[in-house]
């Protein structure tokens, strides 16, 4: 009798252990790679997502088909609706599979849905449970929808391009969590960046092309209020202290002759100081970096030249870091640099006296830029390659 | 929700008669009591539809009322 | 002794972890930040002391009248009438906690993870759990602490693995606010902490019952150290994002990605919320049911384990329609309800038993 009775306690926890009204098998999984959501007209919200063919996944157009025969690797799908919630419904219905979010590392808004304020769809991304807070999140130039259409001649999917242009930190990568961090931050501004489709070859099938990142946009509060170029981007990521393996190229003595420094290593510190009635900011930055190039005809193994190299380095991060000042601060009035929470850091008491007029006190705002730069190594030759001994500068 | 919870709490509680009486038979009177009144507790509480049902949450709340604003 | 069983100091203490720490790890870095914002990693410190009362009563309590629980105890100190009552209401209110827990289990596995499963078998599959192992007693629980709880601990040493996206000057400014908020964040680790007070049920099972002290001060520091490592890491990583979140340390658990390799680990998020809770509900259980036996002079709690059971149930569900009714009972009552019953009692029987001169129990 006890045997019979464990037994069926047995076959009732085996029965139940895959979870029956839970279960899901990986077949009847849709993985979406990437999702992004554009506007329609009566501000409905197109939602894309790019969904992974698990068939194509093993080399597919590598054989020689040379036309539309190549199976594509990703195929999207979109929905449309009042809300996400609502378009992600609609979407569902054309698509046979659940859809899967694991790997959704992805989000892209349109450049229109992010100048009408995202705040909305950016609940359902940190509401929802199954959005990852750690994607990555940007803002398309174009409609968002083709960014997903694309079929990348090497990678699986178009988000996987995203995904390591992002990783390369070319520019700056903002993943869901930051973002949310950044709107709820003190200065109640971020910034996403910005997405281009690159123009295909001329041999390429259609769709053949990858998406890329090029600038950055400006969030105030929860809409979209401009963009800075790549340039001032670059200037930006100085003052964040994004600065990670990059290459710098500068002029030397206004002659034309440049030197290019990689891979420089910055640590940038923002130091804030409060005299009074007067705000001001110190950008504190120490870089280091070895030559590649060479375009002058100075030997960088004397330090003497070597000094004047690294001089005319400091001077190049100072100029950039000026232009990012000078739009971000002083045209675009948008914190994105991280001086508010400077400021709230060092001196709480002032800012909450003053944080509700930042909107005004940013752009006058002081900065003071003090820049050391270090040289470290000069490559794997000493003078310029390719001038005669005789012509290179050695004192 | 009233149904399933009602449902399953009978049946638990027929299985739980099922494998304890024997035990329970030998022990003293106070042990039986002990025992049947838990159950029937436990059985009419489950006829309510319970998390609707004013109950603990309300009592405690209601008398912890003044010390509310030491955690607002 | 209703329960001959033995334990050794240290499975006393795997026992103790997991019971604080298994519901509470989840929400409470939120909890904390949204009264103390950036200072909520000192929380941790301050909420130990009423750990430290609370073990200390109820260790001289037992040497006081060894053997016996705060049941018993209480019996000889105050008289058995008073005695009794103080036995009946810690039992409701232990069944109702435990409801409570099983609750708070329940609605995140439900709404996580198993979102189709319906609740009410999530929540009867655990107490079915729970009270078999409690009808196995107290070496069985501990047993099982003894391979699950160091399963939950080792785990928590993944989040180191966020190291690279730390911003360590979320910590400042430091005390902007002053230390009230700090102190109001630190009512309900409090509160959680005085659940320690089950080392009073647990030292007459001690082999060595001189060791039950210190095992359990250092319980309450291993504890301390874990909240404060909690929050210190969920305040460097989320910042200002924190009090937003409903279950931060998850957010936290799905940051983690190392070489593309750590990720996704949610789910051993998972596992450790159902092997903590485990051990934190069959303790419950076991001290409630041993609760009910003492007081009505039982001659077996085993019998009572599944009716008890089938209360906790009633209880996990009675009154609490949706999770914004649990959240308001935990944010505004648990904090004076649970050191009312584990501390402030515990307290005045200590103090009515030196008042009576009572210097060693009378065996």
């Amino acid at each position: 009798m006890k045997i019979a009775l464990r037994i069926c306690v047995l076959v009732f926890i085996l029965v139940l252990l895959e979870g029956c009204w839970d279960r899901t098998e990986l077949n009847d999984l849709a993985i979406v790679t990437a999702m992004s959501f554009d506007k329609a007209e009566d501000n409905q919200i197109i939602t894309t997502v790019q969904i992974i063919v698990p068939q194509n996944q093993g080399g597919g157009g590598m054989s020689g088909a040379a036309t539309s025969g190549a199976p594509h690797k990703t195929t999207i799908r979109s929905g449309v609706g009042i809300n996400i919630s609502d378009s992600l419904s609609k979407l569902q219905r054309i698509i046979p599979r659940k859809m899967f979010w694991g790997q959704c590392k992805i989000f892209i808004f349109s450049e229109d849905v992010a100048k009408a304020g995202i705040k909305d769809e950016f609940d359902f991304l940190m509401r929802h449970p199954q959005p990852r807070e750690r994607a990555f999140v940007f803002v398309s130039k174009e409609k968002a929808a083709k960014t997903l259409e694309m079929f990348p001649p090497i990678e699986r999917s178009s988000s996987e391009v995203l995904r390591k242009l992002t990783e390369l930190k070319i520019g700056i990568n903002v993943t869901l969590e930051q973002f949310s961090i950044m709107l709820k931050g003190d200065a109640e501004a971020a910034a996403l960046p910005l997405v281009y489709i690159l123009p295909k070859a001329e041999y390429a099938e259609p769709f053949q092309t990858i998406p890329y990142i090029m600038g950055t946009a400006l969030f105030k509060k929860d809409k979209m209020v401009g963009q800075i170029s790549e340039k001032t981007t670059r200037g930006v990521m100085w003052i964040i202290n994004k600065i990670d393996d990059y290459t710098v190229t500068f002029e030397m003595n206004g002659k034309d002759d440049f030197v290019s420094i990689k891979p420089v290593n910055a640590k940038v510190k923002l130091l804030p100081k409060i005299r009074g009635d007067k705000w001001m900011m110190e950008i504190q930055v120490r870089a280091t970096g070895d030559i590649i190039q060479n375009g002058t005809d100075l030997n960088p193994m004397n330090p003497k030249l070597l000094k004047k190299m690294e001089s005319a380095f400091e001077k190049d991060i100072n100029t950039r870091i000026k232009l990012a000042i000078q739009e971000v601060q002083k045209q675009k009035k948008t914190d994105i640099l991280g001086f508010a929470n400077a400021f709230h850091r060092k001196y709480p008491k002032q800012w909450e006296k003053n944080k509700d007029r930042w909107d005004v006190l940013y752009p006058q705002v002081k900065v003071t830029i003090d820049v050391t730069a270090s040289i470290l190594r000069p490559g794997l030759i000493n003078s310029p390659g390719g001038i005669p001994i005789g012509e290179v500068q050695q004192k | 929700m009233r149904m399933a919870v009602f449902s399953v709490v009978t049946i638990a509680i027929l299985l739980i008669l099922w494998l304890d009486w024997p035990q329970i038979r030998a022990k003293s009177k106070r042990d039986k009591v002990a025992f049947i009144t838990l159950l029937l507790i436990g059985w009419l509480l489950s006829l309510l539809d319970l998390p609707n049902t004013p109950g603990p949450v309300l009592v405690l709340k209601t008398i912890f009322k003044p010390f509310r604003g030491w955690v607002e | 002794m209703l329960d001959k069983g033995k334990i050794s100091a240290v499975q006393m203490s795997l026992l103790l972890y997991p019971t604080v720490l298994a519901t509470s790890f989840l929400s409470m870095p939120s909890l904390a930040a949204q009264y103390a914002q950036n200072d909520l990693w000192m929380t941790g410190i301050l909420s130990s002391f009423f750990g430290l009362l609370t073990i200390y009563v109820a260790t001289r309590l037992h040497d006081l009248f060894p053997k016996e629980s705060i049941i018993q105890q209480s019996e000889r100190v105050i008289g058995v009438l008073p005695g009794k009552i103080i036995g009946i209401l810690f039992f409701i209110f232990y069944i109702h906690v435990t409801g409570m827990i099983v609750r708070m289990y329940t609605e995140f596995v439900s709404g996580q993870y198993l979102f189709k499963t319906p609740p009410l078998l999530i929540i009867f599959i655990i107490v079915l759990l729970s009270s078999i192992a409690v009808r196995g007693g107290i070496e069985t629980l501990a047993r099982c602490a003894v391979i699950f709880t160091p399963i939950l601990m080792f785990s928590l040493l993944f989040l180191l693995l966020l190291f690279p996206s730390f911003d360590v000057r979320n910590i400042f400014p430091i005390l902007s606010h002053g230390i009230i908020p700090v102190l109001k964040a630190s009512a309900l680790p409090q509160s959680w902490v005085s659940e320690l007070f089950f080392i009073s049920f647990l030292l007459p099972h001690l082999t060595d019952p001189k060791k039950g002290r210190k095992w359990g001060f250092l319980t309450l520091g291993a504890i301390v150290l874990s909240i404060i490592y909690m929050n210190l890491i969920t305040l460097l990583l989320l910042g200002s994002d924190t009090a937003n979140k409903t279950y931060p340390i998850l957010v936290v658990f799905r940051y983690i990605s190392l070489a593309g390799i750590f990720e996704n680990l949610e789910s051993l998020l998972l596992a450790m919320w159902i092997v903590g809770n485990f051990i934190k509900i069959s303790l419950f259980l076991y001290v409630a049911s041993i609760s009910f036996a003492q007081t009505l002079r039982l001659s077996d709690y085993r019998p009572s384990v599944f009716p008890l059971g089938i209360l906790v149930i009633v209880f996990s569900l009675w009154d609490i329609p949706n999770f914004s009714k649990l959240g308001e009972h935990l944010r505004y009552v648990a904090p004076f309800e649970i050191p009312l019953v584990m501390v402030l009692i515990p307290v005045l029987i200590l103090i009515i038993a030196r008042l009576r001169g009572i210097r060693t129990s009378k065996r």
